[in-house]
């Protein structure tokens, strides 16, 4: 239903008639995006009643208080790179956050930056490097840093270094759902920025949990994200041309690709690595994905790839990245690999300065993720996630490996050999994050399908093993829209569901936040009860 | 090729995003870090190559109809290319192509710009784009006493293109290229009041048709002429005759070049001294038409198939045009060879650069938005504390020249054959 014109103007009334639209060709913009498929067999999701661009905090509130007054529904997104920025069931006020675009504050001293929504990673990067720190990836280059340190999933592939998820954001500023705003942390007793706990509530866990409202749940105006340090130039330098732009690794880094007899020495030396703390990012990506990245087209990869030469190579091996502050920490790094890679009969992979330079970018920006899952088939599905100990992973990983290959044998998905993906987390404990990657076709319904089911028949199984439910209960996948996991997964995870949505209603008691990749508001009873 | 053979791409666009951003790894500098002057102004996402992509399709689909809002969208954009070096940098997607046929497509169904009329009906009428009649297309250059090649016969014709030939102001660069040649020993002539439009901007417009024409008729009024070179100062024009006529299979047989490729090589064969000295600092604004959009036409007829169950690739396999061979080395040599001449560069150069503003008919039907581009590039080229902007395209020339007077700054903007002649 479109907004009555009363509505309408009241909103214009708040950013400007420049700043509002209803417009249908504009609105498609805003419907529009790379997974949609899976949920509405279409990239297009029902669209939005109308888009609004705030460009304050002021107008923020102003835009969720007035929502609350007319039972609008809205939902907040920065770059909108997922479908759970702009899709929901039916239209609603979609705000767009883009020109909410500031770097506040870069505390160098206390290593964190007070930033807005819509201020993207590579922005961030840029900035904190003039001031030898850098900031968590994120998901790629152009998403907001704060939209994943506070509101969705919050991954990053240099994480086990930088941090990642809840463990980001400090200071938050927070448009409650029904208009209220909260400030978290020391923020809260007007403290500053410098911490997400007290003095000052700290409400992380409600705020975001393991991987965030995913919009359901107001909107986050500022933020303030940790800071790590930086041993590289205050500038990269870049050589090339497109589509192989090629960065010299700094001298204070190493890129290695590292390769392993078998899957068990793989995590066994995955396991050492996190322990001994010796890595700016460490993960497994799969041969293809190596090989998506270091090439500037399909039809280069295809022709690597026939070769044959990455898969029998590469097929248990490990990217790691080091960095150091001194000669001296890199030579204990080095000497410690050296220790590692003796234990679990790995070698150095010898690999030419654009692959290294291919991995040390993706580590330090999330660059190239685009080239890795988009371009070889046009879209790409993350299920069966878990953030578990590594044994329980191998495991996980053998019985996904398997699933997977019987859809890509069968070329419904891209037929790639790429395991799971594997990324070392900060804790340096013998855990890690990992994900599967379907690769599928979004202009074939047969390869949809087939993606969506082996998010299906993954998604059980790791019901009935129980791998690492709370993780997997969370934003990605196919079964994350709707909240249809939460009824799955909470029975066995002490009723969790039954919080969200006590939470969820709590904040939100209009249901005007649009929440269908959180939970649904309505009380439904835990299917096990 | 109908826009429906462009649905391949416009559904798989994932809506990343990179296409309103130079390309990451280009980038130095926050303030100088978007690429898409189209987004920067009008802020909704349909204002950016991922959002005309939707625009596209959905049009298609019969989602949504023409509309003035639909137009305003699909043409507050340049066309120039900075979009399609990003997304190509990630993809193997065709952004820019797309927009163009999306344009070809309005145009078609018969939904034009009405600001962009009085130039299209000029074109009609006058073989220019200038809106002045065609019989004072030869007027600049009165009194050089330059050969006509339609009636002697010459090696190299100096193409002055439209925007030379009716904008007084920048009169000076045309006669003084002129000049320039014939003291080089260059046997060179014009065609004065003969001279017809190359039909790019047209195309550019969405008026496909209008290219077929004009190359036809420059094909045959060079080759009736002999001539064995065409150069021109004009950047648009120097891409419609060597890619955009190649793209509609009219390459013409005669060698064309910029005028900065033939001063390079007038130079290199030492027909051409600068030995004066020209103190000065400035910074070089790489005109899209001659950098990324610039690139050879890469010519296939060929199918996607799929390997490894779902990869997509082209058989034949294709090569795409990502922006990496344009003309960008030249201008920068010819700057660097004038004597007591320092080149400063600006954070976005080369395949990423900042438009100037004109292009794709923003400067004839949304002229204050051509200023803002203009502005924010003319603003990137003070931060380098260089005292002036040279460019090598009258149009960007054009563009700059207004945003100047609309600024508070001591720079200047320069054509790069200006300084050249300092330098002789
Ligand atoms: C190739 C690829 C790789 C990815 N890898 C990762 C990864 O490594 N790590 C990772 O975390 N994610 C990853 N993602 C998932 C996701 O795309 C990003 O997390 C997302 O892009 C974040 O930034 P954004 O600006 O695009 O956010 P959006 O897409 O705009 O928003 C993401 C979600 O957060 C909500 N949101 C955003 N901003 C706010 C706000 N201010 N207040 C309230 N809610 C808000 C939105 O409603 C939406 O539900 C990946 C996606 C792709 C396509
Ligand atoms: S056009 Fe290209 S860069 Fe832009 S959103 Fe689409 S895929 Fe991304
Ligand atoms: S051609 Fe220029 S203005 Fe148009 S979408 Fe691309 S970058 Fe933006």
């Amino acid at each position: 239903m479109a907004l009555t014109k009363e509505a309408y103007r009241a909103l214009e009334d708040i950013v400007g008639a420049r700043y509002l639209t209803e417009e249908a060709a504009v609105l498609e913009g805003y419907c529009f995006v790379w997974g949609n498929e899976m949920f509405f067999g279409d990239r297009f999701s029902p669209r939005p009643h109308a888009v609004i661009l705030p460009g304050s905090t002021e107008e923020v509130q102003a835009i969720v208080k007035l929502c609350n007054r007319y039972a609008i529904e809205y939902k907040a997104h920065a770059s909108g790179f997922c479908s759970a920025a702009l899709a929901g069931p039916k239209g609603f006020l979609s705000i767009e956050l883009r020109r909410m675009n500031r770097i506040l504050e870069i505390d160098e001293k206390n290593m964190f930056a007070v930033i807005e929504p819509c201020v993207t990673a590579g922005e961030l990067l840029l900035e904190a490097m003039k001031k030898g720190l850098r900031s968590y990836s994120g998901s790629s280059p152009t998403s907001s840093i704060v939209a994943s340190a506070t509101s969705y999933i919050g991954l990053s592939s240099s994480q086990i270094s930088a941090g990642y998820g809840g463990r980001n954001p400090l200071g938050v500023e927070w448009v409650l759902p029904d208009g209220e705003i909260l400030r978290l942390g020391s923020l809260g007793t007007g403290a500053g920025w410098f911490t997400g706990d007290g003095p000052g509530p700290s409400l992380r866990g409600i705020m975001r949990g393991h991987t965030g409202p995913s919009g359901g749940l107001g909107v986050i105006t500022k933020a303030a994200v940790k800071l790590v340090p930086w041993y590289g130039p205050a500038k990269m330098e870049t050589k090339g041309k497109p589509p192989s732009y090629t960065v010299d690794v700094p001298e204070n880094f190493r890129v290695f690709t590292l390769i392993f007899p078998s899957r068990e020495k793989l995590y066994e030396a995955f396991g050492l690595i996190n322990e001994e703390a010796i890595a700016f990012a460490c993960s497994r990506r799969g041969p293809f994905t190596m090989v998506a990245g270091m090439t500037g087209s399909n039809k280069e990869a295809w022709e690597i790839w026939k070769e044959g030469y990455f898969q029998k190579k590469c097929a248990n091996s490990l990217a790691l990245i080091m960095d150091a502050s001194s000669r001296r920490e890199m030579d204990y790094k080095e000497k410690v690999l050296e220790k590692i890679l003796e234990r679990t009969e790995g070698e150095m992979f010898p690999e030419n300065a654009h692959g290294q330079s291919a991995r040390f970018v993706h580590a330090l920006t999330g660059q190239g993720g685009v080239k890795g899952v988009f371009r070889a088939t046009g879209s790409f599905s993350t299920g069966a996630n878990a953030d578990e100990a590594l044994v329980a992973m191998l495991k996980a990983n053998e019985m996904g490996y398997e699933v997977k290959q019987t859809f890509g044998k069968r070329g419904v998905v891209l037929d790639d050999d790429d395991p799971t993906w594997l990324t070392a987390t900060e804790e340096n404990t013998s855990g890690a994050h990992q994900e599967f990657a379907v690769r599928y076709d979004p202009l074939d319904p047969q390869s949809i399908k087939g993606a969506a089911e082996i998010e299906a028949i993954l998604g059980k199984l790791w019901l009935e093993k129980n791998i690492d439910i709370a993780s997997f209960a969370g934003a990605f996948g196919l079964l994350a829209y709707g909240g249809k996991i939460h009824e799955m997964a909470g029975p066995k995870c002490l009723d969790y569901h039954i919080w969200m949505r006590k939470i969820k209603n709590a904040f939100d008691p209009n249901c005007v936040s649009e929440s269908s990749y959180y939970i649904k508001p309505e009380e439904e009873t835990s299917p096990q009860k | 090729m109908p826009l429906q053979d462009f649905k391949i791409y416009m559904e798989r666009c994932s809506r990343c995003s990179y296409c309103k951003w130079v390309p990451h790894m280009k980038m130095t500098e926050r303030k100088f870090a978007t690429i898409c002057p189209s987004i920067a102004q009008y802020e909704f996402h349909g204002w950016s190559a991922g959002g005309r992509m939707v625009a596209g399709l959905s049009l298609l689909r019969g989602r949504i109809d023409y509309s003035d809002t639909l137009l305003d969208m699909i043409y507050q954009c340049q066309m120039d290319g900075g979009c399609d070096v990003s997304c190509k940098n990630q993809t193997d997607l065709e952004p820019l192509e797309t927009m163009l046929e999306l344009r070809a497509k309005c145009v078609r169904d018969g939904h034009v710009i009405r600001g962009h009329m009085p130039a299209i009906q000029s074109l009609r009428r006058e073989d220019n784009m200038m809106q002045s009649p065609k019989a004072e297309r030869g007027k600049w250059a009165e009194g050089l006493d330059v050969k006509d090649i339609t009636k002697d016969r010459v090696q190299v014709l100096y193409h002055a293109g439209c925007r030379l030939s009716f904008d007084k102001e920048l009169w000076n660069i045309a006669r003084g290229t002129v000049s320039l040649l014939r003291d080089a020993g260059v046997d060179i002539g014009i065609m004065g009041k003969e001279e017809v439009c190359c039909g790019g901007r047209a195309y550019e417009w969405g008026y496909q048709e209008e290219l077929a024409r004009y190359a036809g008729r420059n094909a045959k009024a060079w080759e009736a002429s002999g001539v064995k070179m065409v150069v021109t100062s004009c950047p648009h024009c120097y891409q419609t005759f060597n890619v955009l006529y190649d793209k509609i299979g009219m390459r013409v047989n005669v060698q064309v070049l910029h005028i900065t490729q033939f001063l390079d090589f007038l130079i290199k064969e030492n027909k051409l001294q600068l030995i004066k000295e020209v103190p000065m600092e400035v910074t070089y604004h790489d005109p899209c038409h001659l950098g990324r959009l610039a690139e050879p036409w890469i010519r296939w007829n060929g199918v996607e198939k799929k390997v490894m169950g779902q990869l997509i690739v082209q058989d034949p396999p294709k090569e795409f045009r990502r922006g990496a061979n344009g003309v960008y080395d030249l201008p920068r040599d010819l700057l660097k060879s004038i004597p007591g001449l320092k080149l400063v560069e600006m954070p976005r150069i080369r395949e990423y650069a900042w438009c100037c503003g004109a292009g794709g008919g923003v400067k004839e039907a949304y002229p204050e938005f051509a200023l803002r581009t203009g502005l924010e590039r003319m603003k990137e080229a003070e931060t380098t504390g260089a005292e002036a902007t040279v460019s090598a395209c009258p149009w960007c020339q054009r563009n700059l020249l207004d945003v100047v007077k609309t600024m508070d700054t001591r720079m200047k903007v320069y054509d790069i054959v200006e300084l050249v002649q300092q330098a002789l």
